[in-house]
């Protein structure tokens, strides 16, 4: 791996960081939960499963508040 | 102590309890784990938020944005309590009444996004804010243009309370395959941006809030199912069906 994209990595900031580890927690545990309906929908109905998943993403004022924003 | 610490230490506080509120939120609704208690309280606190910050801001200041903020912000409470009038039951009192009010909330953020996709035709479509959509997009206009008519006929169709299952299910697909196609890119790009956090957070914030309307819209689909025999699937036309009183 490159220096520069190594740099870029570490530099990436906490606030950032946090809210896309999150971002990616919820996807899965969401996903997971979803799953049932999701294979028992049909058509679009599939798509209404992931209601709650879409909901449940909208994790970024949690994280901005316990991680503030900080320019890097 | 003097007061302007004491406003701190409350201010500092306050952030936290709200933080730690959401992520407890998220995972509520994420599981489907008391959902009528985190769909509420979630819907509570974005009506307050609107009420003590996003409110008062817009009619001071004024512009676009911020009316374009109120509105997103109930729509997202709507949603909420649509998801809570689920849980608790959508054919009974409580959660009947909650998920009529999403639906209005949700239909005049419709409504209101749709008129913005006209007016503005450059931005990002779904929820329309200041950023443009990129320029590697092709049909640019054309896109806002579909997404505003689909919208307005969508909004339409809540406020009336006809066809909502159908304009909900195909306007929340449309909203989630935006965020797909369009936002997914926008976020990668300003997560790679090495310029500042704040562009990361900003990416971030465009993916997750237009996610959050499209699950808004989808949560009515679901309403809608929840109310409706098995039967009466896309079949909203029969002149006593529940679908339309609700």
């Amino acid at each position: 791996m490159q220096p520069t994209v190594l740099a870029a990595f570490f530099e990436f900031s906490r606030t950032a960081f946090s809210m896309s580890a999150a971002v990616l927690a919820l996807l899965v545990i969401g996903l997971l939960a979803a799953k049932n309906d999701i294979v028992q929908a049909r058509g679009l109905d599939k798509i209404a499963a992931l209601t709650n998943l879409c909901f449940a993403i909208r994790w970024r004022p949690s994280a901005q508040n316990i991680f503030p924003v900080q320019n890097s | 102590m003097n007061l302007v610490a004491v406003v701190h230490a409350v201010a500092f506080v306050l952030a936290y309890f709200v933080g730690f509120a959401l992520i407890a939120a998220s995972l509520s609704i994420a599981t489907k784990s008391q959902v009528r208690w985190s769909g509420l309280l979630f819907g509570i606190m974005m009506f307050l938020f609107v009420a003590m910050i996003h409110f008062p801001g817009a009619v001071t200041s004024g512009g676009r944005i911020l009316w374009t903020i109120v509105i997103r912000e109930m729509s997202f409470g709507g949603g909420g309590w649509v998801l809570a009038g689920i849980a608790m039951g959508g054919s009974r009192a409580p959660g009947k009444n909650l998920i009529a009010v999403g639906r209005v909330l949700i239909a005049i953020a419709a409504i209101f996004f749709g008129v913005q996709h006209f007016l503005h035709p450059l931005g990002l479509p779904g929820v329309p804010l200041e950023k443009q959509m990129p320029t590697w997009i092709p049909a640019r206009p054309f896109i806002d243009y579909l997404t505003g008519a689909f919208l307005i006929v969508a909004g339409v169709c809540f406020l009336a309370a006809r066809k909502t299952r159908m304009a909900a299910t195909y306007l929340g697909a449309w909203i989630v395959l935006l965020v797909v196609v369009i936002y997914a890119p926008v976020l990668i790009g300003a997560l790679a941006d090495p310029s500042t956090a704040v562009k990361k957070v900003e990416g971030l914030n465009y993916f997750a809030d237009t996610l959050l309307f499209g699950g808004v819209i989808l949560s009515l689909a679901r309403a809608m199912t929840a109310i409706a025999p098995p039967s009466a699937k896309f079949t909203e036309s029969a002149p006593n069906s529940s679908l339309r009183t609700v």
